[in-house]
This record gives structure tokens, C-alpha cells and sequence, in this order.
């Protein structure tokens, strides 16, 4: 089976940083969440994906179509950080125009969604809540019948209650096994409740893409005192959190000693840890 | 219709559609503007170039604030990132920008032709088709110049660029001034020469060689498209 997303060898380098993909393939049907810090390369690679910059080298492909060929995007639904349409216009003016971009664009589907968010049809976008043009962006990015959604920092600023509608939203369109999600976010909670795999960036490279069971299973925290930590094999240990009584290890599960005491690492640990890690190995 | 057609006009018509809904930000300004100018040749249209003076400043403000208006509207709200995800070109998005300039152009010239009939009606000179072609021509070149580098440096570092462009004209009209004002004490130079020439043609024949020149400026705006989207291509969104 193709899959939603194919990413070789790409490279795109700007004067102080540098994404470099090796290879990267996201299977169709499933939620993708992308995680990392600021900078990390996340929207370098989302608007790569999209055609919005162009790369040094590499081969983007989004439903075995070439990402550069504009009918690939007939199949993407893209939801930014922010409602990118002009403050004046209302959600009836967007499907004005939307309805003449898109060659399967849905009145009936995007009035559902209009109706189902409780957005006014006749509303200026400006005065709009952050959540409400959220909603919009999403009924606007799925009007169209996309069968991969991209979402780059979406959730980011909505309270939870919001949140936790647009991530049903997501849920329902996964329920289709064509469908596809892609999210970048800084909220990890949203990635740890919806998303089927992570893939993890920093400094512009993969660190992991693992599904987010296997992952969750992975990794342990391991607590130890000062004198336990000196009996830990160094080259086992992949991040270290001390403090005064001796510090939180991030290890891979079969590494950890036996009698130390551990619990489960959720991705956010797992990330901050491996970012300090390899901050510590740059100094 | 061929199918890629059918999709091409209707992605088109979207564009454009979007453009047009965006101008209702500056349709106040546009208003105030035209009724001033309206006004403005109204009260001078017994005068030697009768109203016409006014009408075609009004065409040229309005022709020229438009693509400078729409493109910072884009930028502030971020479109054109979100306009390039749609499963459009580069090309078509920068062609509906295009269109949408003549298609003000076109309300503009609209707007002059009924103001200089009404001046007409209550005893003005009209100015006629040949008044009426001269600010299409200096509006085309002007956003033949103005678009590229729009698209090239972004609205906020080109105003600085295309105050330049606007100042040239009136700089090139100050000096042509001071020719003409020398021509009493001195010699008559060449230009005045050229210009003795055009002022004594027919008006047939004026608005022969206006068409003319109309017909050089829609192939600077066909170049000038081609260089837009050349660069817009090129850009990173």
C-alpha cells in the first residue's frame, strides 16, 4: 500500500541550520505526531512536504504523487497556527473562494461542520475567538474530502475544551483507513492521547519515529541516588536529570539495572531528556 | 469544455473571488477617494482640460492602491503561505493578481467615462476617448513595475522601492516643466519639439498613436507578468 508520506534524502539548509531527512515514510491510515523544540525543523519539514520551500536536494512524495505537482494537493487538507485568510472575510467568504480552489470541494460537508462548531456563517473572521478560527480552519481543511490533514501547531493557544472537540474530530476522520494525519505540536499531551507514531526532531534530524505504543514501552525513568548512579553503565544511560539527591535517567527498558527503581517515561520526558543530552554533548 | 480548462477557470475564479471579497477592506477609501476626485473635477470642468485632470488622478490612485493593498493584506495575514497549499500553481496564483489589476482598471475607466459624460452634461469640456486611454496606460506601467518588485522584496521593504518608482514621473515632469519654461528665453530643444509635434496632431490620429502606445504597455504588463511569476516561483513561503 503507498504511503501518505514519502520523504528521501532531503536536505534543505538555511545560513545557521540544516533539516536533513534520510528517509522518512508515514503509512496511510494512521495519526503521525511530530514532536520537537522551537527550531527544531518541524515547520521546515511540514512546509517542505507542502511545496512552500524549495529543498537543496531530495524527493517528497504525498499519496505517490510528487509533492511538487499542484493537484497532489487536491488530497491535503493544511491547518496552520493561525487562520490565514484576510480579518475581513467571513466563513461564507471562504467557502466562496474555497469552493473554486478545490475540484471536490463539499458545500454540504463544510456547512455540517459550520453547523457542528457553532460558527456564524456571517461573522467577520476578526472577530473571531482564537478556538472559533481553529474551527474554521479545520471545517475549511476538510470540506474537500482530504485524505491527508496537516496540521502544523493547530492546537496551539486553544483552551483544553476546544482541544479536546478538535482532537474527535481527528479520531473521526482516522476512523476512514485512507485518512491520514500529520501534526506538529508543542502540546505533547494531544500527541501522547491521539497520535498512532512519533517522530521526534531535533537540530534539524529524525532522533526517532517509533509507533507510540512501542515507544512508550522503550523507555523507563530510572531514579537513583548519587551512590547508584556511579554503578549505572554510563554508555546505557541516553538522559540525565540531577538534582541535589541524585538524578532521573532516561534508559532503554532491558538496560535498566535490576533493583532500580523505575517508572514509565512519557514522550515529553523522553524528548526533554534526549534534547539535554545532546545539548550536553554540543558544549 | 476540456477538463483542465473547466479546472483552471474555476481555480481562477476562486483567486480573483478572493482578491475582490479582500477589497471590501479598502472599498471606504476607494469611495472617499473617488468622490473627492469626482468632486474636485466637477468644480474645475470648464476648465482648459476640463474635469479630466481630476478623473484620471482618481484612476491612477485607485489603480495603484490596489495591488499595493492587496499584497499587504496577504502578507499581514500570512496568505500566501496558505494560498501555496492549495492544489494551485505558483503561476495561477500570481496571473489572478494580474487579472484582478485590470479588472480595477477596467471599474476605474468605467468610473472616469461616466464622470467626464456627467461633466459633459452640465457644460464641461469633455475629454473623450483620448483623455480616457491615458491613465490605463501610465496605470499599466506603473504596476508592471510595481508587481515584480512586490513579489520580490514583500510589500513592507518595497514601499521604500516603489515610492522611488512614483517619485521618477514627477521628477521627469519637473524637469520637462523646466524646459518648457526655459523655452521662452532660449532655443526650443528637442523635446519640445516632439511635444509641438504630438500637440499638433488630429485627434484621430492622437488616439491612434495612444492606442499604440496602450498596445506597448499591455506587452510591458504581459513581461511583467512573466517576471512575477518567475520570482514567485522561486520564492520561499
Amino acid at each position: 500500500m503507498t504511503n501518505a508520506i514519502e520523504i528521501k534524502n532531503l536536505v534543505k539548509t538555511y545560513n545557521d541550520f540544516t533539516l536533513s531527512i534520510d528517509s522518512l515514510e508515514i503509512p496511510r491510515g494512521c495519526i503521525m505526531g511530530l514532536v520537537g523544540s522551537n527550531g527544531a525543523g518541524k515547520s521546515t519539514m511540514i512546509k517542505s512536504i507542502l511545496d512552500l520551500i524549495a529543498t537543496d536536494r531530495g524527493e517528497i512524495t504525498v499519496n505517490g504523487q510528487s509533492n511538487q505537482n499542484p493537484t497532489a494537493r487536491e488530497e491535503i487538507g493544511v491547518v496552520f497556527d493561525e487562520l490565514k485568510f484576510p480579518q475581513i472575510f467571513t466563513a461564507a467568504d471562504v467557502r466562496t473562494v474555497l469552493k473554486g480552489v478545490y475540484k471536490d470541494w463539499d458545500d454540504a460537508l463544510y456547512e455540517k461542520y459550520i453547523s457542528q462548531f457553532k460558527l456564524p456563517l456571517k461573522k467577520k473572521i476578526k472577530e473571531f475567538s482564537r478556538g472559533m478560527k481553529m474551527k474554521l480552519s479545520l471545517a475549511a481543511a476538510l470540506a474537500h474530502h482530504p485524505k491527508l490533514l496537516i496540521l502544523d501547531e493547530a492546537t496551539s493557544g486553544i483552551d483544553p475544551v476546544v482541544r479536546d472537540e478538535i482532537l474527535d474530530i481527528f479520531l473521526t476522520f482516522i476512523q476512514d483507513e485512507e485518512h491520514t494525519i500529520l501534526a506538529s505540536s508543542h502540546i505533547i499531551s494531544d500527541i501522547e492521547k491521539a497520535a498512532d507514531y512519533v517522530t521526534f526532531i531535533n537540530n534539524g534530524r529524525i532522533v526517532f519515529c517509533e509507533e507510540k505504543d512501542v515507544l512508550m514501552e522503550k523507555y523507563r525513568i530510572v531514579k537513583c541516588g548519587n551512590e547508584e548512579l556511579d554503578s549505572v553503565n554510563a554508555a546505557d544511560i541516553i538522559g540525565k536529570r540531577t538534582n541535589t539527591f541524585g538524578a532521573e535517567l532516561l534508559m532503554v527498558s532491558d538496560k535498566v539495572p535490576e533493583g532500580f527503581v523505575s517508572a514509565k517515561a512519557g514522550i515529553e520526558d523522553i524528548m526533554l531528556m534526549i534534547i539535554k543530552n545532546e545539548d550536553m554533548k554540543d558544549l | 469544455m476540456d477538463v483542465h480548462l473547466e479546472r483552471g477557470l474555476s481555480i481562477m475564479k476562486g483567486l480573483i473571488t478572493k482578491d475582490l471579497l479582500g477589497l471590501k477592506q479598502v472599498a471606504l477609501t476607494m469611495g472617499v477617494l473617488m468622490v473627492f476626485y469626482l468632486f474636485l473635477g466637477f468644480m474645475s470642468m470648464k476648465d482648459a482640460s476640463g474635469g479630466m485632470m481630476y478623473l484620471s488622478i482618481m484612476a491612477l490612485v485607485i489603480n495603484i492602491m490596489v495591488p499595493l493593498s492587496c499584497a499587504g493584506y496577504d502578507e499581514q495575514c500570512g496568505w500566501d503561505q496558505f494560498g501555496a497549499s492549495f492544489p494551485v500553481s505558483r503561476g495561477q496564483i500570481v496571473l489572478s493578481r494580474y487579472i484582478v489589476n485590470l479588472l480595477v482598471i477596467c471599474f476605474t475607466t468605467f468610473v472616469v467615462i461616466v464622470g467626464d459624460m456627467i461633466f459633459a452634461a452640465f457644460g464641461g469640456n469633455p475629454a473623450g476617448v483620448a483623455g480616457y486611454i491615458v491613465p490605463i496606460i501610465v496605470s499599466l506601467v506603473y504596476i508592471s513595475i510595481m508587481n515584480p518588485i512586490i513579489y520580490k522584496f514583500g510589500v513592507q521593504k518595497s514601499r521604500i522601492i516603489v515610492m522611488v518608482v512614483f517619485l521618477l514621473p514627477s521628477i521627469l515632469f519637473f524637469a520637462l516643466s523646466m524646459l518648457l519654461s526655459g523655452r521662452e528665453e532660449g532655443p526650443s530643444s528637442e523635446l519640445v519639439d516632439v511635444i509641438d509635434k504630438i500637440s499638433s496632431l488630429s485627434l484621430a490620429k492622437m488616439i491612434a498613436a495612444e492606442i499604440g502606445v496602450a498596445a506597448l504597455a499591455a506587452i510591458v504588463y504581459a513581461l511583467s507578468l512573466l517576471l512575477s511569476i518567475s520570482i514567485y516561483r522561486k520564492k520561499e513561503l
